[in-house]
């Protein structure tokens, strides 16, 4: 008997891309073994091991299911039609609350908003935190109070005692110890329902779409320009809404850039400012609580999200003044030719941060190598009487702390350096320093670029000269 | 954008813009339901067709009748299907990934619409860039 056998889209590509196949036939099992034996692929994605149709396989003979007839058995006539018709099924992965987790959500739970469901939602949610500091503290510990199912922590430091004065997961007994495991082990005893992820690495270009791809939601708990820009730049490309926090001094921020839904960060900033201009929380100080503020912002942003409540923060810039203790908001509209999230984006795919924010000093200097020295070679040629210029580029509160002023050495913050190079002479070799050796290689490149002879940068800074050479200097 | 950068890694499925939005309202419709439905079109998905959920557990599952693909499969050509996830995520379950066929694009909506294909093997899924327009 001649017969038609229409093969479904989902198969056609084994088939040759056919859509349907004569057989000579006499029964459904009959038809459909010509056609495997036609396309022997097919066959396995038919029939199991031992030659029985797959469960998620339908047959139907001209207008009806042969399951409901005498099923494979079913006798053909001539020009009869048999269509395989695949079953399609799924759904999401159920995510169950325990009667632990019922008790321990017990104020979620009441919570209209938020029930069961939410519960499941905020349980079904990875969020993944960048930076495990001032910001990283009170959001990841919230977060995992909360029931977010995995909390990823991106932080490839240790923890510092001048850590302690607001990143509130670390005790004293654990300074020097790895932040991120430091972290993961109080998030756990916290919650130990809350998967919590280590990445004890640095973010880069190269890993982070890799590190951030797992995640629903991104929050950044970074300080400086480049990681900001970088995560940005990864979550537009990924899709994924960033959770954006700041702090300085007295001041916060706090948005939820969402490409998706509203503007991004380079919408807003599309350039970072001068390198320099804008100090960080080592170089201007920072509250100890402010970060506690917006930190938990930040997990409410999250949460907020996650559970799909209205009044997200996407499109609206919120600003603290911790002094008044006002918030002011201002909306933020996404910038049609945005290099990143615009309808014709310049940047699809991640960049050098360092470079464009200009914090690579071989950037700045057109190849001129500054020199370095280390603190033991200028302790030694100031033990043997030589008469250097020691330039301090730090600010007068960092000089109060610590400073090599028993050596002569001259304050001159970075920020003056230019209107006070008559200060200086020239024609002698200066010697610069400031905390770490960051400033003190920007202050170098603009003595050299106006006319000092001879510039070296002290490696390390006040903090090596404190770890090497004096240990009474206060770090800080 | 973000499709650019994916179109480069894998494949990319284009969805016209009423598709989209369609399929965004009918998962949000069904509220702490999933809802389900076909893709209709190739190689752009040019419209959905909205299907039964005939799954008893329709908060967690979605199941489409073998009668109601076998009609519309008579009319139109079938490029792949949608369903949405009450909880918000947008990658595949291991139910998604037991019961999935090869061929077809898998479309899930949740928080985020992402579109998934069957690795060659049957092994996992493979992202598609959703590229809405």
């Amino acid at each position: 008997m001649k017969v038609q056998v229409r093969i479904p889209g989902a198969l056609r590509e084994y088939a040759g891309g056919s859509t349907e196949l004569e057989v000579d036939a006499r029964t459904v099992q009959e038809a459909l073994m010509g056609l495997v034996t036609a396309y022997p692929v097919l066959r396995r994605h038919l029939f199991d091991d031992r030659g029985t149709l797959r469960g998620h396989v339908n047959v139907f003979l001209n207008e009806n299911d042969v399951r409901y007839g005498q099923g494979l058995s079913t006798p053909l006539r001539k020009d009869d039609i048999v269509t395989i018709v695949p079953s399609v099924a799924g759904g999401q992965t159920v995510t169950d609350l325990s009667a632990e987790e019922m008790a321990r959500y017990s104020r979620h739970l009441s919570l209209p908003d938020v029930g069961i469901e939410g519960q499941r939602k905020l349980k079904a949610a990875k969020v993944a935190i960048v930076g495990a500091g001032g910001l990283g503290s009170p959001s990841s510990l919230y977060l995992a109070a909360a029931g977010i199912g995995r909390i990823g922590l991106i932080d490839f430091d240790t923890i510092d005692v001048t850590n302690l004065q607001r990143q509130v997961l670390f005790r004293s007994d654990q300074v020097g110890e790895s932040k991120a495991r430091t972290a993961a082990v109080e998030l756990r005893r916290l919650n130990p329902q809350v998967e919590v992820v280590v990445h004890e690495t640095r973010l880069t270009r190269e890993n982070a779409l890799d590190v951030l791809a797992p995640y629903d939601v991104i929050i950044d708990g970074t300080d400086n320009f480049p990681t900001r820009y970088l995560v940005n730049d990864a979550c537009v490309l990924l899709g994924k809404p960033y959770i954006y926090g700041s702090i300085l001094r007295f001041d916060g921020q706090l948005s939820v850039f969402d490409a998706q839904r509203g503007p991004c960060y380079r919408c807003l900033f599309r350039e970072p400012p001068p390198p320099g201009l804008v100090p960080n929380c080592a170089e201007a100080g920072v509250l100890g609580v402010l970060p506690g503020i917006i930190g938990a912002g930040q997990a409410l942003e999250a949460m907020k999200w996650i559970l799909g409540l209205p009044g997200v923060l996407a499109g609206r810039l919120q600003l603290f003044d911790a002094l008044t203790f006002r918030w002011r908001e201002m909306t933020l509209r996404k910038h049609p030719d945005c290099p990143v999230c615009g309808p014709n984006p310049t940047i699809t795919g991640l960049i050098d941060y360092d470079e464009f924010c200009g914090v690579k000093p071989a950037m700045e200097n057109n190849g001129t190598e500054i020199p370095e020295t280390s603190v033991e070679e200028v302790k030694a040629r100031l033990d043997s009487g030589e008469r250097v210029q020691l330039l301090d580029v730090r600010e007068p509160f960092e000089w109060e702390i610590a400073n090599l002023g028993e050596y002569g050495a001259k304050l001159i913050p970075l920020n003056e350096l230019r209107e006070r190079l008559s200060e200086l002479d020239p024609n002698r070799e200066v010697l610069v320093y400031c905390r770490s050796g960051a400033r003190s290689q920007r202050a170098a490149e603009i003595l050299k670029s106006n006319g000092f002879g001879k510039v070296t940068n002290i490696a390390g800074g006040i903090l090596a000269w404190a770890d090497r050479i004096d240990p009474s200097k206060p770090k800080y | 954008m973000v499709e650019e950068r994916r179109d480069a890694a894998a494949g990319v499925v284009r969805i016209a813009a009423a598709a989209y939005k369609a399929m965004r309202e009918r998962a949000c419709l069904a509220g702490d339901e999933e809802c389900c439905g076909a893709l209709v079109g190739r190689p752009m998905i040019d419209r959905i067709v909205p299907l039964a959920n005939a799954a008893s557990d329709r908060r967690s599952a979605y199941a489409i009748t073998p009668r109601a693909l076998f009609e519309l499969e008579r009319r139109v050509e079938v490029a792949g299907f949608f369903h949405s996830h009450p909880d918000g995520t947008a990658e595949p379950s291991a139910r998604d990934l037991a019961l999935a066929w090869p061929g077809y694009i898998y479309v899930i909506v949740g928080r985020q619409v992402r579109a998934w294909q069957l690795n060659p093997d049957g092994s996992a899924f493979r992202e598609l860039a959703v590229q809405v327009g």
